[in-house]
């Protein structure tokens, strides 16, 4: 029936039931089926980058933006494994988005392939201490590109905490039992306990250290309130004051101080971790030249300062950094000059028995 | 005890049960006005840039459309499949009624993850099928049959076959019997079975992850975005754009019956 | 002729139909079969093929990314030996945790739909649509919710301070195995009450007048016909709730606290991190073994003949 008939006898009431079933169902059925198929077409040609909701900006890469006129596709994932098990079982992408220390897994299971860094213009700039990190390059090729990067130290409330010192042990600290909380991930939170038990390089623990480590993770389950997989999770809790201490990125902090909580970031005598993480270009990938444009885009220092700024990220260019002014990089903690970190603090680098870590962890989480 | 007291007690037990339904959800407005990237008291200050943000963010919508597409789909294709077979074992004798039953029980005990790999595995590898919202579809579909089916076994159970025959001796035909007789007393279940499947299929997400293309469904997109807490307040002032719509559909739905009484009303005076 | 061999080959053909329509006829069960094969053909491609894929997968071995095919029942041999202590215990705390909280979800939904099927006359849509919203928000940002009504700022907690009824907010709210049992009854609830309440409505009004004429008492009454006759919705609830219940692992990582790991968090991460699909295969058959032997055990306590009755 036509669309005045329909509105009139709506009015009027005279619709039986059956009629308007039939038109829910057929309105249903068309809602459903027609833009399905009309969007799938249209954004069928751009790149497709697989990576953290959130990084869905295009604040992260104006110049493909403004070179393509649209954004690439981008499906999301929340977990970096999840992500690359779906690759690895046939999901189709061009970019996706790991962090340095899985690139390995990547490469092992034979999903990359090796990136033309002279197809990238703003290579030349970015810090060499990224350019090479363990396991991104197999005989001198480039396969991981270094976008972002930060640092994991302890986040902690000085009005509620009262700090002896500046060390990790502050995460073991009876005084503030049931207030604190660890990073679920293993990879994380297992060099960090080695780091506490004096490991020799907490990234390859021989087995006598992974069993100080676990002893002293097994030690510090009665005093965490949870184990944070989310930054959302930690900086609420935080916020509400039911955690006063954490391991945490400085993005949490720039966060959480822009939202008026006191809040601070220690600088640990046994050393801040770092990591990075970045782009890598799958094997089978589709559109591979929009691909070398994204991740061009991705290294300018237009889309470096929006990380900086927006996200509290560190980024891989020099340029980025020459670029930003004094209050810019006040308002997010970092220093003009970000080499010192990549020099001093422990860089997170693949762990080669990293199934025996993360068993390790799993039994420490699920025991008793 | 008097009846009138259990009467009076079931009745304030269901409206303190909806109230614990509705508690949590009708929190999520709140803090979506809440001027605080962190949803915890003390409450900050009345603000709409949450819904500014909402609006603007391309992504959270295309989600949410898609969503509400798969639902809608998942939701027919599963009732219909889900009636035909406890029409099937309700009414008919035949060998195997255990067997069958337990098999299309089975997407409910196998943990999602798994069937989300294995599919995936299936539909890439073995069948080459492309990801996209189609394959999601199917996979909620696998999990929600058995629940439509539950659903309308309870209901359909017992069924007084007489009525049928009833129908069917006075000359109508077994398709007409169906729509006049079966389906008209199976509708309580068809639309619970309906709003079930429809509200797993929204809310699901682990299959939905594994066998995703490029477009992300809502649960995808949330899960992804508590690491980004800034972004947090956005996905409250949708989820609270949802309420509303649910609730604006309700509301009409209501008027549209009692306007349909009222019609009948008149015309009989 | 042309004539003849027609009509001899239409009279034969003739009776190969109508010895199919009188098969089809005599055997009304096949039609209930035939109603079936939507159902069975979408199980059959898409489930029955990822069972048998991680049931041969449980009988493989992993190091580092290569998979050895070669059988072996290794995998099962850790799980029962003192290595997989750890699987055993998150299976029985899995099982326990979906007990308890179906249990919680099935109690709270059962006089909800009581009230739904009975003391409702005009509004039962609305009411099952009211019942069915709040699952169409978000589950991560329900348990959001709960995490801020639970919580150490949270809504309860500064409640009870203003009201000066305590001084430090209460710490035993969230986090424990208490605060994922009241956020999976939240959850389920819809499941629970929709099965429970298509059963009630079924009963037939006049049983219950009946009843009463006869002179049962309103406990009686309900004890005597109508829960009996509910069971099997009530049975449907119990089940579609406690099945899936044991395998989720995101409430209890997300409310549970430090003893909030489940055996669906170490499946996921035997498949993912930690690289031992195999034993992440045969940890999960052996969890839908045991899912399987409590749901047999409860069905058979309840009673098959109970499960089989026939309208009135």
């Amino acid at each position: 029936m036509q669309k005045s008939e329909f509105l009139d006898r709506l009015q009027e009431g005279k619709l039986n039931r059956r009629q308007v079933h039939k038109i829910l169902l057929g309105a249903g059925m068309a809602l459903t089926t027609i833009p399905l198929t009309r969007k799938a077409a249209q954004a069928a040609d751009e790149a497709i980058y697989f990576t953290w909701s959130g990084y869905d900006d295009p604040g992260f890469f104006p110049a493909y933006v403004k070179k393509h006129g649209a954004n690439p596709q981008m499906p999301v994932f929340a977990d970096s494994e999840e992500a690359r098990t779906k690759i690895q079982n046939g999901f189709v992408v061009d970019i996706d988005h790991p962090c340095s220390t899985d690139v390995k897994r990547w490469t092992d299971t034979n999903l990359l392939q090796a990136i033309d860094t002279s197809r990238l213009s703003a290579w030349g700039t970015v810090f060499p201490q990224l350019k090479n990190l363990p396991n991104t390059q197999i005989d001198g090729k480039q396969f991981f590109i270094p976008i972002d990067w930060g640092n994991t130290s302890i986040l902690y409330r000085p009005d509620l905490v009262d700090i002896k010192e500046e060390s990790w042990t502050l995460l073991w600290d009876e005084r503030y039992k049931g207030q604190l909380s660890m990073a679920a991930d293993g990879t994380s939170s297992v060099p960090l306990a080695g780091i506490v038990a004096g490991a020799k390089n907490p990234f390859n623990m021989t087995d006598a250290e992974v069993a100080k480590a676990k002893a002293l993770l097994v030690k510090q389950k009665p005093l965490l309130r949870f184990y944070w997989d989310s930054n959302a999770t930690v900086e609420q809790a935080l916020a509400s004051g039911e955690l006063v201490a954490s391991d945490g990125w400085n993005s949490s902090v720039v966060a959480l101080q822009g939202q008026g909580v006191p809040i601070k970031f220690m600088n640990p005598k046994e050393g801040i971790m770092s990591y990075c993480c970045g782009l890598v270009l799958t094997k089978n990938a589709p559109h591979l030249d929009k691909a070398y444009d994204l991740i061009d885009a991705m290294l300018q220092p237009e889309a470096g300062k929006w990380l900086v700024t927006a996200m509290g990220y560190g980024h891989s260019n020099k340029a980025t950094f020459d670029a930003l002014t004094e209050d810019e990089l006040k308002a997010v903690n970092l220093p003009r000059d970000p080499t010192v970190f990549f020099e001093k603090s422990i860089f997170q680098q693949y762990i080669p028995n990293t199934d025996v870590i993360q068993k390790m962890f799993e039994e420490v989480k699920a025991g008793a | 005890m008097r009846s009138q007291t259990i009467s009076r007690l079931l009745t304030i037990f269901a409206f303190a049960y909806l109230a614990f339904l509705y508690v949590p959800v009708l929190l999520l407005p709140l803090f979506s006005f809440n001027d605080n990237i962190y949803v915890t008291f003390p409450l900050k200050g009345f603000t709409w840039k949450w819904y500014q943000s909402m609006a603007a963010n391309q992504p959270l919508i295309n989600a949410l459309v898609a969503s509400i597409q798969v639902g809608f789909a998942v939701s027919v294709v599963s009732t219909v499949i889900g009636m035909l077979a406890a029409m099937g074992l309700t009414r008919y004798q035949f060998p195997g009624k255990g067997l069958i039953t337990s098999t299309i029980m089975l997407p409910l005990v196998i943990p999602y993850i798994i069937l989300g790999i294995s599919l995936l595995s299936l539909a890439r590898q073995v069948l080459n099928i492309d990801l996209s919202l189609w394959t999601i579809v199917a996979a909620h579909v696998l999990v929600c049959v058995p629940l439509s089916m539950l659903v309308l076994i309870a209901r359909m159970e017992g069924f007084d076959k007489s009525l049928e025959e009833a129908s069917l001796d006075l000359g109508e035909s077994a398709w007409r019997t169906f729509w006049r007789v079966t389906f008209p007393l199976a509708i309580p279940g068809i639309v619970s079975s309906f709003l079930l499947c429809f509200s797993t299929s929204f809310d699901e997400f682990v299959l939905a992850f594994f066998l995703s293309g490029t477009e992300s469904t809502l649960p995808i997109y949330m899960y992804s975005l508590l690491r980004f807490p800034a972004k947090v307040p956005g996905a409250l002032a949708l989820a609270s754009c949802i309420l509303l719509g649910s609730i604006i559909v309700i509301v009409f739905a209501e008027w549209y019956r009692r306007r349909g009484i009222q019609a009948q009303q008149e015309g009989l005076v | 002729m042309a004539a003849t061999g027609t009509f001899a080959e239409g009279r034969r053909s003739a009776s190969t139909w109508d010895a199919l329509r009188r098969f089809w006829r005599l055997h009304p069960g096949l039609r209930g079969l035939a109603l079936l094969t939507p159902a069975l053909i979408i199980l059959i491609v898409m489930m029955v093929a990822p069972l048998l894929l991680t049931i041969a997968l449980s009988f493989a071995t992993q190091t580092g990314f290569a998979i050895d095919r070669t059988p072996t029942l290794a995998n099962y041999a850790v799980l029962f030996a003192e290595e997989g202590k750890l699987y055993r215990i998150l299976i029985w705390k899995s099982l326990w945790m979906s007990f308890t909280a179906t249990i919680a979800v099935v109690l709270l939904a059962y006089p909800m739909a009581y009230y739904l099927a009975f003391r409702v006359h005009r509004r039962k849509l609305l009411w099952i649509i009211l019942i069915t919203v709040p699952f169409w928000t978000s589950y991560l940002l329900r348990v959001f919710a709960w995490k801020v009504i639970l919580g150490f700022n949270g809504a309860i907690n500064s409640g009870l301070i203003t009201l000066g009824l305590i001084d430090k907010p209460l710490e035993f709210l969230l986090y424990n195995p208490t605060a994922v049992t009241i956020t999976l009854a939240h959850a389920w609830a819809a499941y629970a009450i929709l099965p429970i309440y298509v059963s009630l409505e079924k009963i037939d009004r006049s049983l219950l007048e009946a009843a009463t004429d006869l002179g049962d008492g309103p406990l009686r009454r309900f004890l005597r016909v109508t829960l009996p006759l509910s069971l099997p919705g009530t049975i449907a609830a119990t089940l579609l709730v406690f099945i899936p219940t044991v395998g989720d692992y995101l409430t209890p990582s997300l409310v549970g606290g430090t003893s909030g790991i489940m055996v669906g968090n170490s499946i996921a991460a035997l498949y993912g991190k930690a690289n031992n699909g195999p034993l992440g295969a045969a940890l999960s058959i052996a969890m839908m073994l045991a899912i399987t032997l409590v749901v047999c055990a409860f069905l058979a306590a309840i009673g098959p003949k109970r499960l089989r009755h026939k309208g009135a």
